[in-house]
């Protein structure tokens, strides 16, 4: 039996992360993440964590590094011109195998663009955000009810694998109050510890991330956001090194893929008149979109992408071939389509787009424009 | 399922209204999507909350149709969708201007009452949609007890929506 909540989006990650253990939060206030933060500052010491407000994002996302090095779930949430802020350490998150959850609540940019409303702008962002060769996982949700459970995820996945997670929630999600029935069981993983001497920096399974350190067990550990080898020394020209790090710091994520990824499928997935392919809250208004089309003959499917990176490439195949036309909806210029071109080309490949003003994209909207691309 | 908009300006209490219906709607065992359109400010911006209530989780909560609208500002107009049929609540004083002539409105004294009796202009619209059925009478009560502060006054606020 599971208990029912009238939770907001941000409200549901919040409850997610402490479900998921989170013990530690620091962040920087900024619409619309800024109410995630004020339940995280009054729930979290009530649940044996600490609470920090940093003087600023570049402060917060590096305490939220410490603090995971030193053994706590941490985590925050901030909106793209913060997240960009936090890109540089994001980047030594990856380097150094730091778990932890960023949660970024999508409005619409660029710079402090239009702050109280939504957006989904932020996607290839939140893939590629960093320099280098740098691999981490992307989450989303479109109802309070996944984010409680994507949130859950994205520390489940952090810790196995160490690698920093986005959660990318947009602002009609994070801001939408909802009814969410809670699990009761729910799986929670916790990280891997060793208080030997070891390899903290290196696997042999290459899919398999490192045992982290625990800190004050007389280790010496050395943390470097430089190309290091399995114990942490730096090794800045030894192109072997580099090699073996930046190569298994990818498989680690891609070699992964399946074991990460999570999506809905509703309608056939094997084939149709019309696939749409969306995330967040756009994937709900193609779920009504859906039920208006069939209501007039035409076959819908839709695919809600829970995970943004990375990318099920097989599956996008799979659901988009045996469509007859693929409507690719989204809150920004088109960066999710860019996804289906690769699998299936551009042909009857539609994106829908609509930014600013925070209007959703309606499905009366939705359905007229499928309706026309149908009957081309 | 239902569908209710409400539209005024910061400050008179609506993002909390559409807010308390989702509440009282979960704490009754429905389902309640409740979400807000607002601007930067905090007071005297347009302010829309929109709420679907169904007896099994919602589909779709984003939406531009409604079957009742709840206007306590004339600035809400511009968010009304008129070609469709719907129940059209306004209020007799401060939703009048520039409001359509060509639809049917059902004018109702909020905004006078609350200043007479000094009570919360949204407490007493809430009350009236419990009225018309579109929320229980006792879960809105209860989500106001258990959630709201100044619970008598908004009591009396509901009761007197509640019997206009």
């Amino acid at each position: 039996m599971s208990e029912k909540y009238f939770w907001s989006g941000n409200i549901a990650v919040a409850e997610g992360a402490l479900r998921a253990g989170v013990t530690f939060y620091a962040g920087y206030p900024i619409t619309p993440s800024s109410d995630l933060m004020e339940y995280m500052a009054r729930e979290l010491p009530k649940r044996g964590g600490v609470f920090i407000q940093g003087e600023d994002e570049l402060s917060s996302i590096n305490m939220v590094i410490g603090a995971s090095i030193a053994g706590a779930k941490s985590m925050t949430a901030t909106s793209g011109p913060g997240y960009s802020l936090m890109q540089e350490a994001l980047g030594l998150a990856v380097m150094l195998e730091v778990p932890l959850v960023v949660v970024d609540v999508t409005r619409l940019g660029p710079s402090t663009g239009q702050a109280t409303k939504s957006g989904q702008g932020d996607l290839m962002q939140a893939r590629w955000g960093r320099h280098g060769d740098q691999y981490t996982v992307v989450y989303t949700a479109s109802t309070p009810e996944e984010a409680y459970i994507m949130a859950i995820k994205s520390f489940n996945t952090s810790e196995k694998l160490r690698v920093p997670v986005t959660f990318i929630i947009d602002e009609l999600t994070a801001h939408l109050w909802e009814t969410v029935r809670v699990p009761d069981n729910i799986e929670v993983v916790d990280r891997r510890l060793t208080d030997a001497k070891t390899r903290y920096f290196d696997s042999d399974n290459p899919l398999e991330a490192p045992p982290m350190p625990m800190l004050g067990k007389g280790l010496n550990i050395l943390y470097t956001s430089s190309t290091h080898d399995g114990f942490g020394y730096r090794k800045t020209q030894d192109p072997e090194v580099h090699r073996r790090l930046v190569e298994r710091l990818k498989e680690k994520v891609i070699g992964n893929t399946s074991e990460v990824f999570e999506y809905e499928i509703i309608g056939d997935p094997d084939g149709g008149d019309v696939g749409i392919v969306a995330f967040g809250s756009v994937a709900r208004v193609a779920k009504e979109t859906k039920t208006i089309l069939e209501r007039e003959g035409i076959k819908t499917s839709v695919l809600n992408l829970l995970t943004l990176w990375p990318m099920d490439y097989e599956l996008l195949r799979s659901f988009t071939e045996n469509m007859n036309v693929v409507i690719v909806p989204e809150m920004n210029l088109g960066q999710l389509v860019y996804d289906i071109y690769q699998v299936r080309g551009r042909d009857s490949v539609y994106p829908y787009n609509k930014i600013g003003g925070g209007e959703p994209i309606y499905p009366r909207e939705l359905a007229g424009f499928i309706k026309e691309v149908v009957g081309r | 399922m239902k569908s209710i908009r409400i539209l005024g300006i910061g400050g008179q209490g609506i993002a909390f209204s559409g807010w308390l219906l989702g509440y009282a709607a979960t704490l009754s065992g429905l389902y309640a999507s409740v979400h807000h359109s607002y601007g930067a400010e905090v007071r005297g911006g347009t302010v829309t909350s929109n709420i679907l209530i169904d007896e099994k989780p919602i589909e779709n909560p984003y939406r531009d149709v409604f079957d009742v609208y709840l206007v306590l500002h004339s600035f809400g107009w511009k968010n009304v969708d008129t070609d469709q049929e719907a129940l059209i609540i306004a209020d007799e004083d401060i939703a009048m201007k520039n409001s359509p002539s060509d639809i049917e409105i059902s004018w109702k004294p909020f905004d006078k009452i609350a200043h007479e009796k000094r009570l919360p202009i949204n407490m007493i619209a809430l009350g009236y949609l419990a009225k018309i059925g579109v929320i229980e009478y006792t879960s809105l009560k209860k989500a106001v007890e258990t959630r709201g502060k100044n619970i008598k006054e908004n009591i009396m606020a509901l009761d007197i929506g509640y019997n206009l």
